[in-house]
């Protein structure tokens, strides 16, 4: 086990390292002098010159690269031209307003998703099952911004149960907090019910196919039991890894759907600084979203050993 | 096959779907019912009616006829993306999964580092440094697919390497590249076709976030994802702005995918946990 | 060699009625469109307390649907159609479901074909093996557990104790199928179904399985109802049998009696196909071999996971310091359990995998170092038949492009040519001309192993390797794949490396064969001095572990028979290299080598405790 976790979690090191090459390329792949891109035509040669020397652009890039590498391992990840805060600051506090949208949403959705896919798949080809597996591919076919849009319409102003654009955080006001989060979640949800739910339908079926199942009928057990102590467990090793495949798209959804709801966090942040030029957070946010996802599968993974013992032991 | 294909009901759904799409699309380029371009502004914010289909937009602009030239410039958008993702991709995912000495092994590190980035994330950086057009979209979306490709093409190029026909043809003295060409290229084509269906619902769905954030399409070009985004500001005033396109990415996503999955059962039911 | 009728002779309990009886039974396949098709008619048998009926037959005789309908465990769309399910007075069939569910596991106890995957991975052993005891007879945890360590002891697992804390990955296949065994038995089922218990494991485990079986269901008294394609084993430990073919009931009664006298044709054709020992002409070695593998070892690399990037990957040896001979025109078998690197050496030969050291002379030149001109002409001379008729042929190609490739490499000859070469031995191995154009997936398994054939021999090659080459077909395919390969060897005079682990078609085909145990050759000899002088204790293992049926001399009917030659003391000085390590740890240190004890006769000894005192300084 020990070794498992040491290997994966080595594994995980050479990809950060070219995802931080790449985010830091990124800059230097702009044609033109990124100083000058950054700051546009109107800034004065001086405060173009300062801000060369405070991105080191005078040295070579390799430097360059140690250098931008070593703060961001010390959180240094710069300032941001527009806000003249700490990139970090200013990533933190848009990242825990799209953590309280989309850990909300990755809950509901696999607490959704699995219990009707096992079902779907125990009904395999009856009207059930087409039913669920209609519904799935039809939200999964709808896009976030759009089904925010119609839950903006509906829920907001025709009904005027939700507020319609704005953010108050629920650790602050929580009743008010959450009543600004559940159009966004919903939105974001259904959409990655869609998704797990025929993840799961098709592991489960895989599971139902083998005779371990068979030998559980067998022994007496009842459906329920079945489903609960044997299918359960191997559904799940499969399906999960998928969940956390799925948090990039949700990640992914949440820019539009912060767009959609006006709401402060870290995609609509993103967003805004490349419209901005801000070229300090959109690296810092491109790092910081990417390390949040590599880091969220290595949980993932780690954690897969409880749901397959064949990887605890070998 | 192709008549077996269609014996299931979602494909011929799928199907039409998507033919009700490209024929949009065709008639986006050769022909609309009013200019999807050119302001009107005593047209502004007409509601459905006979002249009308769909009513117009802030500017006039007639929303039907700008669906229609959203059509062509997602499909084209979305085909170039599939076009060059596919074709690197499975290039890239080919040599590396038939050689396998380190330099295979030092690329399959870059591509397994690239799909750490989120997608549509990862495209929003790659349009910061080429800009917001259709080309930026195209190079920025292949660029976050290719790694993809080139996993699924590698995974089945390994595996097709084992084959035992594979192996026989190697026994009768065939050369690597003819084994390769003739024996494992044309089983491995099924699940490239079954993904590149995907690919384009991806890119459909990608395109459209990016121009509703701005960073797609550029106006005065009519885009899906775009119309959307400036339905925002009138969803009291004009609610048809906002359900028109809707529809419209909804109904395509749905095609490719009621198609590409009956297409994906028909090739190998085996392949649902890959793609 | 004595002959016995049966090994596990019981004398039958006194019967008051049977344990299950089958009437009538009747089965369907509902397919799509409403229509049903009958895979199971009018079956009729019945089991008495302390029995084992089998149920035999080739695949889609039905034998698994009758087994599986007693449980209703039939797969989707297959379902009962009429008839009834005796058991204790009740009516299967017909039983509701909370009712059928008490049965299940209860009374009546199942043991599957796949141990590796009929327990599930992801629950510790103990688990699994109180389900049912927990779940019938309401035994609390613990209470179970101690009569689950009871069971586990019986069926000789090592450690129970540790066992039941254990998940299944951790046990070899014939472990897990002991295991399944003493967890069924846990709960004194008066009706144990057992389909193909045994089927994938090797021989010896086999037997060591079916054995205990046997035996903890004779002490019980319960009925066994064995479902088995292996007419051999039903004949070792069945008392009745009842033949199948394609759903019907072609005979039925006690083995022994349909074995010696068999009434109906089906069975007979059945026999008759078991593989049997031809009268060969033995083909004496003369002269230089044509094929000579000289201190071959092969290593593998064990699957390396991506960290290991820049490590060494861990090698594990498949073949060790194996040396062969195999002459024009003969037949030269290599027997082995799974894993033991037959298929290794096999592959070798035809430059499939890569030696780690020793060399392969072909017509005395090293094929393993040679130019790459030299080893072309090679790949022509050699050719390889695969074990897996459906994997082997590329389903996008019709068969006369498949043969016709065979002949891509030979230079010379027109595009019609080799058309007509190609339908020429389309119809030497029985497919007539109208298959030519054919994809290989409208073929049986039968069919397409003939194309296998046309396609390495059309090319003229000196020598065949055939992996397991008639193992995934049914017996009477097999009778008749076997004899085509006869038939062809006798008239294109090539020479087979025969790889294989039924001993049955050993005897039928070999002239020559070589034991291999964990990558060692431990014994080689012509196949008469194997079959009679064995001396190897493994390789008398094998046979013992292997039942045989045979012909009664001038009779039309046939008995079992069972092996019973014993193992010779090693040569002066030597021990029996394994010796005692037979199949618990990999071969001791020290390198063996081959004894002559016959003519052309070589078995695998390492210098005795004694010699190696007196030889060290």
């Amino acid at each position: 086990m020990l070794t498992y976790a040491a290997k994966r979690i080595l594994l995980a090191i050479p990809t950060l390292l070219i995802v931080a090459i790449a985010v830091f390329a990124m800059l230097h792949l702009i044609p033109g002098d990124p100083a000058q891109l950054m700051l546009g035509d109107i800034e004065s040669p001086e405060a173009l010159a300062r801000l060369r020397t405070e991105l080191g652009l005078d040295r070579p890039l390799v430097v360059q690269f140690a250098v931008w590498m070593g703060r961001a391992l010390h959180g240094d990840l710069g300032t941001s031209i527009v806000q003249q805060r700490p990139v970090l600051e200013i990533l933190l506090g848009s990242f825990a307003v799209t953590a309280s949208i989309v850990v909300p949403a990755v809950v509901i959705a696999t607490l959704l998703a699995i219990p009707l896919g096992m079902l779907a798949a125990w009904k395999q080809n009856t009207r059930v099952d087409a039913g669920l597996m209609t519904l799935a591919i039809v939200f999964l076919s709808i896009p976030s911004f759009w089904l925010g849009l119609l839950f903006l319409m509906f829920f907001g102003l025709k009904l005027d149960l939700f507020p319609v654009v704005g953010y108050v955080s629920p650790f602050e006001n929580f009743g008010e907090g959450i009543s600004y989060l559940v159009m966004p979640v919903m939105s974001l949800a259904l959409i990655e019910t869609g998704v797990i739910v025929r993840m799961a339908r098709a592991s489960t079926i895989e599971v139902l196919r083998l005779e371990y199942i068979t030998h559980a009928r067998a022994k007496g057990l009842s459906e329920t039991t079945i489903a609960l102590r044997h299918a359960l467990k191997n559904t799940l090793a499969p399906t999960w890894t998928v969940i956390g495949l799925t948090l990039g798209s949700l990640l992914g959804g949440a820019v539009v759907t912060e767009t959609v709801f006006t709401i402060p966090g870290i995609g609509r942040l993103l967003v805004d600084s490349i419209f901005a030029r801000d070229y300090p957070v959109v690296q810092g946010a491109l790092l910081f979203i990417t390390a949040i996802y590599v880091g969220v599968n290595l949980l993932i993974d780690l954690s897969y050993p409880l749901f397959d013992p064949r990887v605890r032991l070998s | 096959m192709r008549s077996r294909l269609f014996r299931r009901p979602n494909a011929k759904i799928g199907a039409a779907l998507i033919a009700v799409m490209l024929i949009a699309a065709v008639f986006g380029v050769m022909y609309t019912p009013y200019d999807p371009i050119i302001n009107n502004l005593h047209l502004r914010l007409v509601a459905p009616s006979g002249q009308h289909w769909l009513g117009t937009d802030e500017w006039g602009r007639d929303v039907f006829s700008r669906l229609l030239n959203g059509a062509s410039i997602s499909v084209f958008v979305s085909f170039s993306t599939v076009l060059v993702s596919v074709a690197i991709g499975a290039l890239v995912g080919a040599l590396t999964g038939y050689f396998s000495g380190w330099p295979s092994r030092v690329v399959m590190l870059f591509i397994d580092a690239l799909l750490a980035f989120p997608s549509l994330i990862m495209a929003l950086g790659v349009i910061a440094v080429f800009g917001a057009s259709s080309t930026g979209v195209i190079i920025a979306l292949s660029l976050t697919y290719i790694p993809a490709v080139a996993r699924v093409v590698r995974a089945n190029v390994l595996s097709l390497r084992e084959k035992e026909y594979v192996e026989a043809s190697r026994v009768m003295g065939n050369a690597e590249l003819y084994t390769m060409l003739r024996h494992a290229l044309p089983n491995a084509v099924a699940p490239i076709i079954v993904l590149a269906t995907a690919l384009f619902g991806w890119a459909l769905l990608a395109e459209s976030a990016l121009s509703f954030l701005g960073l797609g399409v550029p106006p005065p070009e009519s885009s899906w994802g775009g119309m959307l985004a400036d339905s925002r500001n009138y969803v009291s005033d004009a609610p048809w702005l906002a359900i028109a396109p809707g529809l419209a990415i909804s109904l395509s996503l749905l095609g490719v995918n009621l198609f590409g999955d009956a297409l994906r059962d028909e090739f190998d039911p085996h392949m649902k946990n890959l793609v | 060699m004595a002959s016995v009728t049966r090994s596990s002779a019981v004398s039958s309990s006194p019967t008051n009625g049977p344990v299950l009886a089958i009437e009538h039974l009747d089965i369907g396949l509902r397919k799509v469109g409403g229509e049903t098709r009958r895979i199971v008619v009018d079956a009729n048998f019945s089991i008495a307390p302390g029995e084992m009926l089998a149920l035999v037959g080739e695949s889609g005789s039905g034998k698994t649907m009758i087994a599986r309908a007693i449980l209703r465990l039939l797969p989707p769309g297959v379902a009962v159609q009429g008839g009834a399910i005796r058991y204790a007075g009740e009516d299967l069939a017909h039983l509701d479901a909370a009712r059928l569910r008490a049965l299940r596991g209860g009374a009546i106890g199942m043991v599957f074909q796949e141990p590796m995957v009929s327990l599930n991975p992801a629950l510790r052993i103990g688990v699994q093996m109180t389900e049912a005891l927990r779940l019938h007879r309401g035994l609390r945890y613990d209470a179970a557990r101690k009569h689950c360590l009871d069971l586990l002891e019986r069926v000789r697992i090592a450690d129970p104790v540790a066992c039941l804390d254990a998940y299944p990955h951790q046990f070899s296949g014939g472990m897990r199928q002991r295991i399944m065994l003493a967890s069924t038995l846990a709960m004194q089922p008066r009706l144990l179904i057992a389909d193909e218990p045994t089927t994938a494991l090797d021989a010896i485990v086999q037997k060591e399985v079916m054995d205990i079986m046997a035996e903890l269901t004779r002490e019980m008294g319960t009925a066994v109802l064995l479902v088995s394609h292996d007419l051999g084993m039903v004949a070792r430990y069945a008392q009745q049998v009842v033949v199948l073919c394609r759903g019907e009931t072609m005979e039925a009664g006690e083995t022994q009696r349909v074995i010696a006298d068999p009434q109906h044709e089906y069975t007979r054709k059945l026999l008759a196909s078991l593989p049997a020992r031809g009268e060969r002409e033995p083909v004496v070695p003369s002269g230089a071999p044509l094929v000579e593998i000289r201190d071959l070892d092969i290593d593998f690399g064990k699957p390396s996971s991506s960290l290991a990037f820049w490590r060494k990957r861990e090698m594990f040896r498949a073949v060790r310091g194996a040396n062969l001979d195999l002459h024009a025109g003969e037949t030269l078998a290599v027997v082995g359990e799974s894993g033991s690197g037959k298929t290794t050496i096999g592959r070798a030969l035809v430059r499939l995998v890569r030696e780690s050291g020793g060399s392969i002379r072909f017509e005395g030149r090293d094929i393993t170092a040679c130019t790459k001109r030299d080893l072309d002409a090679y790949r022509l001379k050699s050719q390889m038949v695969f074990q897996d008729p459906y994997s082997s042929l590329d389903p996008r190609m019709r068969l006369i492009d498949i043969v016709t490739e065979g002949l891509r490499r030979v230079s010379g000859l027109s595009k019609q040519e080799r058309r007509a070469r190609a339908i020429a031995m389309l119809a030497e191995v029985g497919l007539p001309d109208d298959f030519a154009e054919r994809f290989p997936h409208e073929l049986s398994g039968g069919q397409r192993q003939r194309v296998c054939i046309a396609r390495a021999i059309v090319a003229g090659p000196r020598f065949l390797v055939a992996d397991e080459a008639v193992s995934a077909l049914d017996v009477t395919v097999q009778k008749q794949v076997l004899a085509l390969l006869e038939n062809l060897q006798k008239k294109f005079g090539f020479a087979y490396l025969f790889i294989t682990h039924d001993l049955g078609v050993v005897e039928q085909i070999a002239d020559r064969v070589a034991v291999i145990y964990r990558g060692r050759i431990l014994e080689i000899g012509p196949r008469d001095a194997i079959f009679a002088d064995a001396r190897h204790p493994y390789t008398l293992r094998l046979l013992q572990a292997t039942p045989r049926i045979r012909r009664i001399e001038g009779g039309a009917g046939y008995r079992l028979e069972q092996h019973e030659s014993r193992a010779q003391p090693p040569p002066a000085g030597h021990v029996y290299f394994n010796h005692g390590s037979i199949t618990t740890q990999p071969p001791s240190a020290g390198e063996p080598e081959m004894l002559a004890v016959g003519p052309n006769h070589h078995v695998a000894c390492a210098a005795s405790v004694a010699e190696r005192i007196e030889k060290s300084p």
